[in-house]
């Protein structure tokens, strides 16, 4: 936490809902409202909130209506100057506006429990709820590292470690030529190579963040689809997921048609989107009318799944073409046992796990099962989480201002090294937020490795 | 006193028993002793502050508590040793001048000493920009040390007490003063507070190949009592390794066949105090330059079984940017040759560095070696390069003020804490002696921020990060170098050390300052208001062509040309960088806050509910005395603090809403 800045974050939960709220709270709230929804409202008279309805900017042409509370030092929340805006409650949008606020120059993303944590620090909540809020900035940055963790662990970590290193190989040559200019062994890096190099992760990083502006390329979740026979248990599983009773079921082979789609948070925070289909029927696809079309729904459902759940009371798990054609494009398969409690046996030679939904036996084990699978598709390297999209965006203006110091000087080494460090410094700052810092001493320690330092 | 013999004066001030007290105020012009007559205890002696070593941590100490005029015991094994430069006479450097430059700011000694007796100036990086250039000179190494010896025999508050520190005295967690011992007599001194730099001399242990010496420094013998004492008191010890070259005798070298390296035409001191006419104040030397050779290299190889750093008779961590002729040769096969710099050591004497080849191979394969260097074939080594391994007392143990945190009173400061340098250690000096005396007047301790000078990035990085090898300061380390520049040591420091009472009210580097910041005002007003070709002045300077040069002219000719080089040239810096400088700022101001925000000592980690495991394993360790502090440490995150903070308000009393929030 630190203080002085000003912090948003999404405070509606996660599952999809007819609100959305964004909360911002700091001195900079009232030019992050200017920007964002043209107008700060002025305070009321003895300072009590004020609502007022906005078009709030969620991209470069887009705006949204919504519904401003604007509260006002010492009287909010947090006892700072904050906003609640109210908008749709679809968390794409919500994540896509979060990421455009904190892009605002002195906004970033609140880390977990900080509207708490600054609410007892001006005396607005009292002791006892804030222990309470203690415990959840555990548990809750936990989940979020976790989270962080697994979305890092595909394709978009290995891309910013990339960067990372690129960047800390770059720096790492400039400070030579700065620290160590009495040495035979070091030569500093031109300024043509390093506008080169630092140039290409620019490129890269304004390419992954999109041309469209601030607060783009936040979609997608990962999509789990339960796929199976009829009367597997398909949905009465999907209910058993999502902890309600979504789904419609019955003991009638059949009864679901339509390809219901829920927002799902698993273990270590990992969402995903769970789809639940008609059972898979050759025969029925076949035929026609509303049974062909409900198997048509089902295939276009597998085409976009990242992880194919196969039920199967039997065990025998069968894979139908659909399911084939997904696994072949790199979905991943977790195999459930459906209706463990009537004990059937068989499959013993497939890794699959045994549930039964009515009685929630195993569920937690499937549960971290879908966690494992989703995070390392190609959905969770699409989710961007807001505090990635703007720790690019500064590795962004980082690069930006090197190689900028960089061409002004080609032809003559690095100019002015101290300016170009500084830029290169706070690009590796902003990404080692997401991907690992990488502290001034392990820069020199690359020096160390590179250059036979010492007199 | 006889200023040709200094040494005598301090022995006399030491052996003295008259109970003599210094004039309140003296501490600002040196040479006075005025003395009033003091009442004295028979048996125990009492002093303010107890310094132990005579290092340049603990010569700087000594100077800073006298600064703030209190009675202060230099404790030294030998007081002919003090402010010996035990390794390359060299002080200041990339990072380091800059440093030289704080202490000078705040009153501290090492500049005076290094302008006093410098044999060549050279700014390095003088080509690039004025944040990274960084002031150094070779001194005569006997000149040095004499030149400390005396301005510290300036001060009537110091009496030099010759012997070794048995135990340290302390009662109920505090210090209360030192056994001392000399020859077999026993003595016991008395202090409030006790600033312990034992440099390398803790269980001290010297290698030349297999030989092995107990020792802190050659021919001198090692403290062996203080590391047992202080591990009794519950402190956490490591040990380093750090290693010296051969010196060579000059007449052997065939010094004009080499190439020469010069040191700048127009050398420039540190201090501002030294008076420019008369410097530099000793005849100026030359360097010469010579290298390794393929031959060498694999004498060395051959040799590597017989180099304890290899055997595995040494296995504490060395620095990895001194790394010996063996480490090079090893980690760098591909190179086929070192530079190596022939530094002369002083003028007194016809020894010579070794700059490049710092060993700790058998003496046979050193002789063998320094010959195969070119000009080198008839090289005679007058002293053979050693390894030395000695004990530190793990720096988490200490906080920003040099304190540590187990015993209240007992500072650390040099290479104890796991530094390297003369300039760290002298830096670490100045903040532990000055916060000791503080501590004697019941003061509350004071520290130097990371914004504020390299001397307080050292400090965080000690009291934050797990020390790997002998630390030593790069520039790469402040991540406001461009605010942390040699030129601008006295304007972010000389008013902190006049508050803090390091100089006084009517002293001249007070008048000086005083009158530089009169001058920069009066450029900055002219800045302001002018136009010259191209528009406003205040925009044409920011132009990275625009010089020093041009804005001279351009004064002149606005009719202020009556200004000093220094302030001209610090004013061109700071518009040229103003851009960076206020991005660097707003960052500042926005973490300040919080930065400053303290945690108290009594806090239990292991009661905080939700800490991760990770976490509450540094900040046990550790113990950090700020929030800012915590945010460093490694392993704790942005979350943690959030916890913490509400922790930290919680254990304040169930108060919320109180005490100093934005």
């Amino acid at each position: 936490m630190r203080g002085g800045d000003t912090i948003a974050a999404i405070a509606s939960g996660a599952v999809q809902a007819r609100r959305g709220i964004l909360r911002v709270s700091g001195p900079g709230v009232g030019a992050a409202l200017r920007s964002m929804a043209g107008a700060d409202p002025a305070p009321s008279v003895g300072g009590a909130p004020v609502a007022a309805a906005c078009r709030w900017r969620v991209g470069s042409r887009l705006a949204c209506p919504a519904l401003l509370v604007r509260s006002f030092a010492p009287r909010s929340y947090t006892g700072e100057d904050a906003a609640e805006v109210l908008l749709p409650g679809n968390p794409a949008l919500l994540e896509r506006c979060l990421a455009a606020l904190t892009v605002l120059e002195g906004v970033r993303l609140a880390e977990p429990g900080e509207f708490t944590a600054r609410a007892f620090l001006h005396g607005r909540v009292t002791a006892e709820q804030a222990e309470a809020v203690s415990w959840l900035i555990g548990a809750r940055s936990v989940a979020e590292a976790e989270a962080a963790r697994r979305l890092l662990r595909g394709e978009t970590g290995a891309r910013f470690a990339a960067w990372r290193d690129e960047i800390a190989a770059c720096l790492a040559l400039v400070e030579a030529g700065i620290d160590f200019t009495d040495q035979e062994d070091v030569v500093a890096i031109e300024a043509g190579v390093l506008r080169a190099r630092v140039g290409a992760v620019l490129e890269e990083a304004r390419a992954w963040l999109g041309a469209s502006g601030p607060g783009v390329l936040v979609s997608g979740e990962p999509v789990i689809v339960l796929a199976g026979g009829p009367n597997a248990g398909k949905s009465t599983l999907f209910n058993a997921l999502l902890g309600r009773a979504r789904a419609v079921v019955s003991p009638t082979a059949g009864t679901t048609r339509d390809a219901l789609a829920e927002p799902l948070t698993l273990p270590g925070g990992v969402r995903a989107m769970l789809v639940d289909l008609a059972g898979l029927d050759a025969a029925a696809a076949a035929g026609g009318g509303v049974d062909a079309l409900a198997q048509r729904a089902a295939d276009r459902a597998l085409d976009a799944a990242d992880v194919v759940v196969l039920c199967d009371p039997s065990g025998v798990f069968a894979m139908p073409g659909a399911c084939v054609r997904a696994v072949e494009r790199g979905a991943g398969v977790v195999r459930v046992r459906t209706k463990a409690d009537l004990g059937r046996r068989g499959g013993e030679g497939c890794a699959a796990i045994a549930v039964c939904a009515l009685d929630g036996a195993n569920l937690g084990a499937l549960r971290r099962a879908l966690a494992d699978a989703a995070a390392g598709t190609a959905g969770a390297d699409r989710l961007a989480l807001p505090r990635h999209v703007g720790a690019v965006r500064r590795l962004s203006e980082g690069a930006a201002r090197a190689v900028e110091e960089a061409r002004r000087t080609e032809g003559r080494g690095v100019g002015r090294p101290e300016i170009v460090a500084d830029a290169l410094r706070a690009a590796l700052d902003a990404i080692g937020e997401v991907a690992g810092g990488v502290p001034p001493d392990e820069v020199l320690g690359r020096i160390f490795a590179t250059f036979c330092i010492g007199k | 006193m006889s200023p040709a013999d200094p040494l005598a004066a301090l022995w006399t001030s030491a052996e003295r028993t008259d109970g003599l007290e210094p004039r309140p105020g003296a501490q600002d012009d040196p040479g006075e002793g005025n003395y009033a007559f003091r009442e004295m205890h028979e048996a125990v002696r009492n002093f303010d502050v107890i310094v132990v070593g005579g290092g340049h941590a603990g010569a700087e100490a000594a100077w800073a508590c006298t600064n703030l005029g209190r009675r202060t015991a230099l404790v030294t094994l030998d007081p002919a040793k003090i402010g010996v430069m035990s390794c390359n006479p060299a002080i200041g450097g990339l990072a380091k001048g800059q440093m030289v430059r704080e202490i000078d700011a705040l009153g501290g000694l090492m500049g005076l000493a290094a302008d006093a007796t410098g044999i060549m100036f050279k700014v390095l990086n003088s080509s690039r920009g004025p944040a990274v250039r960084g002031p150094r000179a070779q001194c005569d190494k006997h000149a040095y040390a004499e030149e400390v010896r005396r301005l510290l025999a300036t001060r009537a508050e110091i009496d030099v007490i010759p012997g070794a520190v048995e135990r340290l005295v302390v009662e109920r967690g505090r210090v209360r003063g030192a056994v001392i011992a000399r020859g077999g007599e026993i003595s016991e001194i008395r202090a409030a507070a006790l600033v312990l730099t034992t440099g390398t001399f803790m269980r001290g242990l010297m290698h030349t190949g297999e030989r092995r010496t107990e020792g802190g420094r050659h021919g001198e013998a090692p403290a062996v009592g203080i590391s047992a004492g202080l591990r009794d008191l519950g402190f956490e010890l490591g040990r380093l390794k750090t290693g010296t070259p051969p010196r060579l005798e000059r007449a052997s070298i065939d010094w004009d066949a080499l190439e020469p390296q010069h040191g700048d035409a127009s050398p420039a001191p540190f201090s501002d105090l030294t008076d420019r006419a008369r410097f530099p104040r000793s005849a100026q030397v030359e360097c010469r330059i010579t290298s390794t050779t393929p031959e060498m290299h694999a004498l060395i190889r051959e040799n590597l079984h017989r180099a304890p750093m290899y055997s595995g008779q040494i296995e504490s961590a060395g620095p990895r940017y001194c790394p010996s002729i063996e480490d090079k040769v090893v980690r760098f096969a591909d190179r086929e040759s070192h530079h190596v710099f022939l530094e002369p050591e002083s003028h007194r004497d016809s020894w010579v560095y070794c700059n490049g080849v710092s060993t700790s191979l058998p003496a046979d394969v050193q002789e063998r070696l320094v010959r195969g260097m070119p000009g080198c074939a008839r090289a005679v080594i007058l002293r053979h390069g050693y390894a030395v391994e000695y004990d530190m007392v793990r720096p988490h143990q200490i906080d920003a003020c040099g304190m540590t945190k187990r015993i209240a009173g007992l500072f650390l400061a040099g290479q104890i804490n796991g530094t390297s340098g003369y300039e760290e250690a002298a830096g670490q000096g100045l903040v532990a002696g000055l916060n000791a005396a503080r501590w004697s007047m019941g003061m509350d301790p004071v520290t130097l921020g990371r914004e504020r000078a390299y001397i307080g990035v050292m400090m965080d990085d000690l009291v934050t990060k797990t020390p790997v090898e002998p630390y030593r300061m790069f520039s790469s380390r402040a991540e406001h170098r461009l605010m942390l520049r040699s030129d601008n040591a006295a304007d972010r420091l000389t008013p902190l050390a006049r508050e803090w009472g390091l100089i006084g009210e009517s002293s001249e580097r007070w008048r000086l300052f005083e009158r530089r910041r009169g001058e920069m005002g009066a450029i900055a007003a002219v800045v302001d208001a002018v136009k010259v070709a191209g528009g406003r002045l205040a925009d044409v300077i920011r132009r990275p062509e625009f010089t020093v040069d041009d804005l001279a002219l351009a004064l002149a000719a606005a009719g202020a040309g009556g200004c000093s080089r220094e302030a001209i040239e610090t004013t061109h810096t700071e518009r040229q960088y103003e851009g960076f400088i206020a991005r660097q700022r707003a960052e500042i101001r926005r973490r300040g806050e919080m930065e400053r925000r303290s945690i108290p000592g009594t806090i239990d980690y292991a009661e905080i509910p939700g800490l991760r495991a990770e976490s509450r394993e540094a900040l046990a360790r550790f113990r950090p005395a700020t929030f800012g502090q915590a945010s460093r440490l490694e392993g704790v995150t942005p979350a943690d603090i959030s916890l913490l903070m509400i922790v930290v308000r919680r254990s304040r009393g169930d108060r919320p809403g109180e005490g100093g929030e934005p």
